[in-house]
């Protein structure tokens, strides 16, 4: 007889808390439907956020992406964790905006990076502070980093998100675009390659000094510098 | 480990750029994708390379510049919103009715189309179907007048001898000799000479 421990092993998503939130939402019950959008409506947007680069638009993407779970809730099958279909439907919301973004008009991430100067719209961005860290120069950097995420491909930039913001592993990310370990750790590979060429200039190993980041050098633009400068 | 604990032997110059594969590596080490066995032996390879030492300590810090992407949260009231918007996408029933529900649902519609269509079928006979006693009626006058008809030869002729009103006495006196002949057997039985 299979034990207990086998059975979940196998069946992963029956260790998922989500799972029964997610069959009351398939046997129509609005109450769990509403908290699974409250508990995981933060963690989408800021997907979205960092993938089309504009508020609005991530918010409506993200009221999109509940508004398929429910409609799409009889698909769900308990043979995977919540959040592997959750983000399914995020990777594929994404993909259709993308497209429709080709057609209007070309992304601009970097139009989309919060101003300093305008508290408003950063009220409702939170950058991971640190500790050494001042709120501008969180800002400054906050700004380096989305204009270099801006020059990853779509999919290197979903599979990093799904990386650092979830910490899913390769294979989850594989499950999510639907494709495989090793083109998952190709794809990351070679955006954490890019992330490192174009923020070179900001970024020192220990023992060297840092130049921290500056306006006079901006992602993509600035001189590249050697990557190895031993010293 | 074979592919990187040979290929990194020695001291190598931090100067020389590791190979896209190494590169790779280096970034399965970081997210922690490696298994043991692998672990140890880049663990080992950046002890002795400083070259790999230096990239990697270099993609651990683009890594941690990663966290200063901002984790955007929603505007307050986004969970509400998006609960009325459901409601307006399902604006019969904002709890989806379970499957023996929808079934009594389609059987119910069915029989009220199958209703709906007996009714209509029914008023169109009635609308287009001739009335049989209207019919009947009108034409019981000619059936009494069948063999006159027969014998006159057209409908025409029939009606000119029956609006004259010639007929109508002949028929009223046959009726008023019928009836005295039929008191006068109640009276004292039958006649001599009847058939009955």
């Amino acid at each position: 007889m299979m034990s207990m421990s086998t059975t979940a092993s196998k069946r992963p998503a029956l260790s998922d808390p989500d799972l029964q939130l997610m069959l009351r939402v398939r046997d129509g019950d609005v109450d769990a439907f509403t908290e699974l959008v409250a508990k995981y409506q933060d963690r989408v947007l800021a997907l979205f956020y960092n993938l089309v680069g504009d508020y609005e638009e991530a918010e409506d993407l993200t009221q999109e992406t509940f508004l398929r779970v429910y409609r799409y809730r009889n698909r769900y099958r308990p043979t995977a964790r919540f959040t592997t279909w959750l983000f399914t439907i995020v990777h594929n919301l994404a993909a259709n905006a993308r497209r429709s973004h080709r057609r209007k008009r070309a992304i601009r991430l970097a139009d989309a990076v919060p101003d300093a100067s305008g508290p408003q719209e950063f009220d409702w961005l939170v950058a991971k502070s640190r500790s050494a860290g001042t709120k501008v120069a969180d800002i400054e950097m906050c700004e380096l980093v989305r204009e270099a995420l801006g020059h990853l491909s779509e999919r290197q930039r979903m599979a990093l998100l799904l990386h650092k913001f979830e910490g899913l592993p390769y294979a989850e990310i594989a499950a999510i675009m639907d494709t495989t370990v090793p083109a998952i750790k190709s794809l990351l590979a070679r955006a954490r390659m890019q992330l490192r060429d174009l923020l070179a200039p900001y970024v020192c190993p220990e023992g060297s000094s840092d130049p921290g980041p500056s306006e006079s050098k901006r992602v993509g633009h600035a001189e590249k510098t050697p990557h190895v400068t031993h010293g | 480990m074979a592919r990187s604990s040979t290929e990194h032997h020695g001291r190598v110059s931090p100067e020389r750029r590791l190979s896209e594969s190494q590169l790779a590596l280096l970034v399965e080490y970081l997210d922690g994708e490696l298994p043991p066995e692998e672990r140890a032996a880049v663990a080992a390879w950046l002890e002795r390379d400083e070259a790999a030492r230096y990239e990697f300590e270099l993609l651990r810090r683009v890594d941690e510049y990663v966290d200063y992407l901002p984790r955007a949260r929603a505007r307050p009231g986004l969970t509400e919103r998006t609960r009325s918007l459901l409601a307006q996408s399902t604006p019969f029933s904002i709890r989806a009715p379970s499957w023996w529900l929808r079934r009594l649902t389609v059987l119910a519609a069915l029989l009220l189309f199958g209703a709906g269509c007996a009714l209509f079928g029914a008023a169109l006979r009635q609308a287009t179907a001739p009335h049989t006693e209207q019919t009947i009626l009108r034409n019981l006058e000619l059936l009494q007048y069948l063999p006159l008809l027969r014998e006159l030869g057209s409908r025409e002729r029939l009606d000119v001898i029956l609006e004259s009103g010639m007929f109508e006495e002949a028929s009223r006196s046959e009726r008023s000799d019928g009836s005295r002949g039929e008191s006068d057997e109640v009276a004292h039985g039958p006649l001599p000479g009847s058939d009955r």
